[in-house]
């Protein structure tokens, strides 16, 4: 249903594809209800507002800030330029080094004392009383800028010619990273294939645009020498070392706590100047500071755009033999999130769950004077699934054969795998012709007729079948690859499972629960979840790449299996048999012969240590169990010794049908289909929010989502009716099936889910206007297929 | 920032109150466009004026032949309204598809698109294809009456003087018994793109009479292709369909650019969007 579609994304109603799976967790009531508590809804006494006032120019040396006029508001209690925090902030770490990746390094202060590198970039903040003083100071500050060459293209930042827009930090191009993946024998297997085909694929840059924008409230405690930073985050550990480092104080000095989270989709990842600013204005302050981002700047941060020039080889068959990609991916400002990496993933990725083994594959990470990036929900896999899924749809024209027939003759077989591709990745399973098979019978013959195709209407279809790696990890980063779960039990057979993960508002906290009752035979309303808090939680990495499920489920599940022995143990004492003939199902411990007791009978007895066997002994409390689970295949994969390695590899297969108005150029979505292969899936609700909420993204991505900038660096898509997000309207229902197999290398079986769809959308939405305009001779020329991109498409055709 | 808020009881007390400070003062209708720019601080007035207790939510028959919508109508309320049903269909069809849902529609008011002028909404053209009549009132000359032919200036600009408010628009009935809308837009969350308004009466002998078709949301101001006194100068048909298309594609000589779309699409669209909108005008003709 398209409202649920768009809940998943915007709303981040947990599990929200059904009404029965938000009626199962509280945590989701609140959020349908409105009692939800954000990190806006915090209002401690005294609490005092930042704003941050920003420049104006994409590229100059900072002369003067002048402050004056912003000083003088009643009102107004501080204000800081980065000469004030350059000795007060050290630089802020990165999330993903790109020096320990072979890259180039620079600081990234929290405010810039001497060089500004975008327009946006914070110049200074102002504390005030309230959040209109403190806006309307932050907008009376201005700079004298002494103007520098702004770069802001991408192939321009490579340009020999081009400003070195780090030489100050010792770099002598614009490349943050640059790898290539060059497995031999591409030379030879163009010369000896029967075809080649060459493209340019562009796409554009997106951003996340979650409904709730990025917040921050941080209150010092003098009297303890503790902060206390309340954030709308993903890693809120990693995050406190990023605080502790940047301020210089102790990791224990420091608490994040994560209230509800409207959405992440990478953006809160960790790296952003409000972050310790924030901190700091509260510590000079001694009163609690909050910075709420507004859409605005939002809307600032981007992620996605790449070009990808690439050739491929391929025989009469639909085989193909070579592919050569150049990858140039500019990633705005150099920024200590982790965005830059993107583009690394977009390189690794290829070729798909494909059989190609010969591949010339060339990646280049520029830097640029626009906003910098962070993550986004796909992580640039999505990139490499739209390139490969492009190029199938050619060959199969080329050659003659139906597109799932391409796909068909080219997927890796089951028994091919587990398969090393050439980027070092291991595919751990899966069943890629089933799930191919599965789509073809959800494909529905050419609609016929004048309804259908028209002098105003062309209508067709597109597939795409993705491959995603899942749950990734990088050594020697926080791209954590282990979890940790707590999982306590108490005297009335309550649970409370204390997690390092977090919810951005998928509702993993109701898989975790599903996952521990299990272990424990209760039911989830009988486990809370406790999430996003580093003084109770375990040590842990949050929610990024699809890992809530296979690492914080597994670490959860073996914690509860520990208190699930003690329950056995202690059960076997009371009914006088073996703890492992105890069954734990719908609250109690029974045994076939022995009997039953209540668990909350036996969770009783434990505490007040009534519990003894024949022999005398006793089972000790607590009921309490401590895990860490790392899945298997996590070693280093890469020649650097700290690639990114995936345990399991999620597959899915797209279906969408769109009609094409040749008079508009506007694209309607007509229908979509999925067959979605996460491996064991532990609630489908979930996952089917998942799915509906990155093939939303997807198709919003391919459709009408772009960051535009004047030729100036001003942010031009700055609100929601400038960029624009699909809405339930736009999309009709989905239909979402599901595959299963199993992975080896997780404890569950889970392969993770949420970010597969994102790239599978793109590529099914595009194929099916490529598919609709090829009817007429046109083809897609642009991301996104906006009415005018497809329109100037339309005309080129016509007049050609 | 602060402000002094007046929440004016009738039409006269607001005037009153704009009159003393015409241009430190900001009227809030439904509050959709202008409390998110007083929330972002895009606006610093004054004094903010709410006219939402001023009595002028209402719609009534005046006569026979006079609708009376208040400037702080609701679009829901002109969904809601049983006399509108026969009486002005097309505006009910407007307001049903206005973009934001029925927040939007329970909040923002016709009044309010009309003196926010916006090039890329769809009030200013419905206004004059109907052919309203928009009163402004000052406390210093009283009630003054403006066709909307002339009401909507520029971008952004209107025939109010900084001391007037908009108290009421009226439309002209009966309303032509054939008319469309064709809207077009980049996805649910889009302003209009382009719209073409298509009013008239179709006789027994094709005839088109008592017709306008008026281009909105493609140029600055809504663009006139034609007008009652220039139809019935030809039997309606595919010949007249078209030459209206070619019309209006000469007559965007300035077409409005944004972020969304430029104006050189804007002109590609116009005529086939012409066509659009006269096909049921064309049906209503071969209909026996």
């Amino acid at each position: 249903m398209p409202v649920a579609a768009t809940a998943a994304r915007r709303l981040v109603v947990a599990g929200g594809s059904t009404t029965a799976a938000a009626a199962r967790a509280p945590s989701d009531l609140a959020l349908i209800t409105g009692t939800a508590r954000f990190v806006d809804d915090l209002q401690p006494t005294d609490l005092a507002t930042m704003a941050v006032a920003r420049s104006t120019v994409a590229h100059a040396r900072l002369k003067e800030v002048d402050l004056s006029a912003a000083q003088c508001l009643p009102g107004v209690l501080l204000v800081l330029t980065g000469q004030d925090t350059y000795a007060a902030l050290r630089p802020i770490p990165p999330f993903i080094d790109p020096g320990l990746l072979g890259g180039a390094r620079a600081d990234v202060h929290a405010l810039p004392r001497r060089t500004v590198r975008y327009v946006g970039q914070p110049i200074a903040v102002v504390v005030a009383e309230d959040p209109h003083t403190a806006a309307h100071a932050a907008s009376l500050i201005t700079a004298e800028y002494e103007l520098l060459p702004a770069v802001m293209d991408g192939r321009a930042a490579l340009d020999p010619a081009a400003s070195v827009l780090y030489a100050d930090q010792g770099w002598t191009d614009n490349v943050i990273y640059r790898t290539r993946t060059d497995t031999g024998g591409v030379e030879e297997a163009f010369a000896a294939a029967d075809h080649c085909l060459t493209r340019t694929f562009a796409i554009p840059r997106a951003t996340t645009a979650p409904l709730e924008p990025r917040g921050y409230l941080a209150s010092w405690d003098a009297v303890a020498g503790r902060l206390t930073l309340h954030a709308s985050c993903q890693n809120p550990h990693q995050l406190r070392w990023m605080i502790a480092t940047t301020l210089g104080l102790a990791e224990s000095a420091v608490r994040v706590v994560v209230p509800h989270v409207g959405g992440a989709f990478g953006l809160k990842m960790h790296g952003h100047p409000e972050e310790p600013l924030v901190c700091l204005c509260s510590r000079l302050l001694g009163r609690p500071v909050k910075w709420i981002e507004s859409r605005r700047e939002c809307f600032l941060i981007g992620g996605r755009e790449q070009v990808h020039d690439v050739e491929v080889a391929f025989d009469g068959d639909g085989v193909l033999r070579a592919l050569r990609d150049r990858i140039v991916v500019p990633v705005g400002a150099v920024s200590s999130t982790p965005g830059w990496a993107m583009g690394k993933l977009s390189a690794n990725t290829l070729p798909s769950g494909y059989r190609l083994r010969t591949m010339d594959v060339q990646l280049e990470v520029v830097t640029t004077t626009t906003p910098p990036w962070n993550a986004s929900r796909g992580y640039g896999k999505e990139a490499a699934i739209l390139v490969m899924e492009r190029l199938l749809d050619l060959v199969a024209r080329r050659v003659g054969i139906d597109p799932i027939e391409a796909r068909r003759r080219n997927v890796l077989r089951s028994d091919e795998l587990p398969h090393r591709t050439p980027s070092g990745f291991i595919i751990d399973s899966g069943d890629y012709p089933r799930l191919l098979d599965q789509l073809e019978a959800r494909r529905r013959p050419p609609a016929t007729g004048t309804a259908a195709q028209s002098d105003e209407v062309l209508r067709a279809t597109g597939i795409a079948f993705e491959v995603t790696p899942e749950a990734g990890g990088i050594r020697g980063t926080f791209v954590g690859d282990y979890e940790t779960a707590t999982v306590r039990m108490d005297a009335t057979a309550r649970v409370q499972v204390l997690s390092g993960l977090t919810n951005p508002g998928g509702g993993n906290p109701l898989g975790l629960a599903r996952i521990v009752a299990a272990e424990l035979g209760l039911a989830p309303e009988d486990v809370l979840v406790v999430q996003g808090d580093t003084d109770l939680c375990p040590y842990g990495f949050g929610n990024f790449s699809g890992r809530g499920t296979i690492i914080g489920g597994s670490a959860a599940a073996l914690a509860a299996r520990g208190v699930a022995a003690q329950l056995r143990e202690a059960a076997a004492a009371v009914l006088r048999c073996a703890a492992d003939t105890v069954v734990l199902h719908e609250r109690q411990a029974t045994h076939p012969e022995a009997g039953a007791i209540a668990l909350a009978d036996l969770c009783l007895r434990l505490y007040t240590r009534t519990v003894e066997a024949a022999d005398g002994t006793t089972v000790e409390p607590p009921l309490e169990a401590t895990s860490t689970y790392r899945p298997g295949q996590t070693r280093p994969l890469d020649d650097d010794g700290h690639g990114h390695s995936y345990p399991a590899f999620s597959s899915a297969a797209y279906l969408v049908e769109v009609a094409v108005d040749r008079i508009t150029g506007t694209v309607t979505v007509e229908r979509v289909a999925a067959v979605h292969d996460c491996g064991t899936v532990i609630d489908e609700a979930l996952v089917d929010g998942q799915v509906h909420g990155a093939v939303t993204m997807g198709l919003g991505a391919a459709l009408s989502e772009q960051v535009r900038f004047d030729a100036a660096g001003v942010l031009l898509s700055d609100s929601f009716k400038s960029y624009v997000v699909l809405r339930a309207p736009d999309l009709p229902s989905f239909e979402v099936a599901h595959q299963c197999t199993p992975s080896p290398n997780t404890l569950l079986g889970a392969k993770g889910a949420g970010e597969a769809g994102v790239g599978g959308a793109i590529a099914a939405l595009v194929n099916a206007v490529d598919a609709a305009l090829a009817q007429i001779g046109a083809t897609v020329t642009r991301l996104p297929v906006t009415p005018p991109n497809v329109l100037a498409s339309l005309v080129d055709a016509g007049r050609a | 920032m602060t402000f002094t808020f007046h929440l004016p009881r009738s039409a006269g007390e607001a005037a009153e109150l704009l009159a003393d400070a015409p241009e430190g003062t900001t009227l809030v209708g439904g509050g959709t466009l202008v409390v998110p720019e007083l929330a972002s601080g895009l606006r610093r007035p004054e004094h903010v004026v709410d006219l939402s207790r001023a009595g002028l939510a209402t719609i009534s028959l005046l006569s026979e032949d006079t609708l009376h919508v208040g400037a702080c109508t609701t679009y829901q309320q002109v969904l809601d309204c049983e006399s509108l049903r026969a009486r002005l269909p097309l505006l009910q069809h407007v307001a049903a598809q206005i973009t934001g849902g029925v927040q939007i529609r329970n909040q923002g008011t016709i009044g309010g698109a009309a003196v926010a002028a916006r090039p890329h909404s769809d009030i200013p053209a419905v206004l004059v294809a109907l052919r309203a009549t928009l009163h402004a009132r000052s406390a210093a000359r009283g009630t003054r009456q403006v066709p909307a032919a002339v009401f909507f200036r520029g971008a952004y600009e209107h025939a109010l003087d900084p001391d007037e408010l908009l108290e009421a628009i009226t439309f002209p009935l009966p309303v032509p018994p054939e008319w469309s809308y064709v809207k077009l837009k980049f996805g649910e969350g889009s302003w209009p793109i382009a719209t073409v308004v298509c009013t008239g009466r179709v006789g027994a002998d094709r005839m088109l009479t008592d017709a306008a078709l008026v281009v909105g949301a493609a140029a600055a101001v809504p663009l006139v292709v034609l007008t009652p006194a220039a139809a019935a100068v030809s039997p309606l048909g595919p010949e007249l369909a078209e030459d209206l298309a070619r019309q209006a594609e000469r007559a965007l000589t300035e077409p409005w650019s944004d972020v969304l779309a430029t104006g050189e699409y804007r002109r590609a669209v116009v005529g086939g969007l012409v066509r659009r909108a006269l096909r049921p005008l064309l049906a209503a003709g071969d209909r026996p």
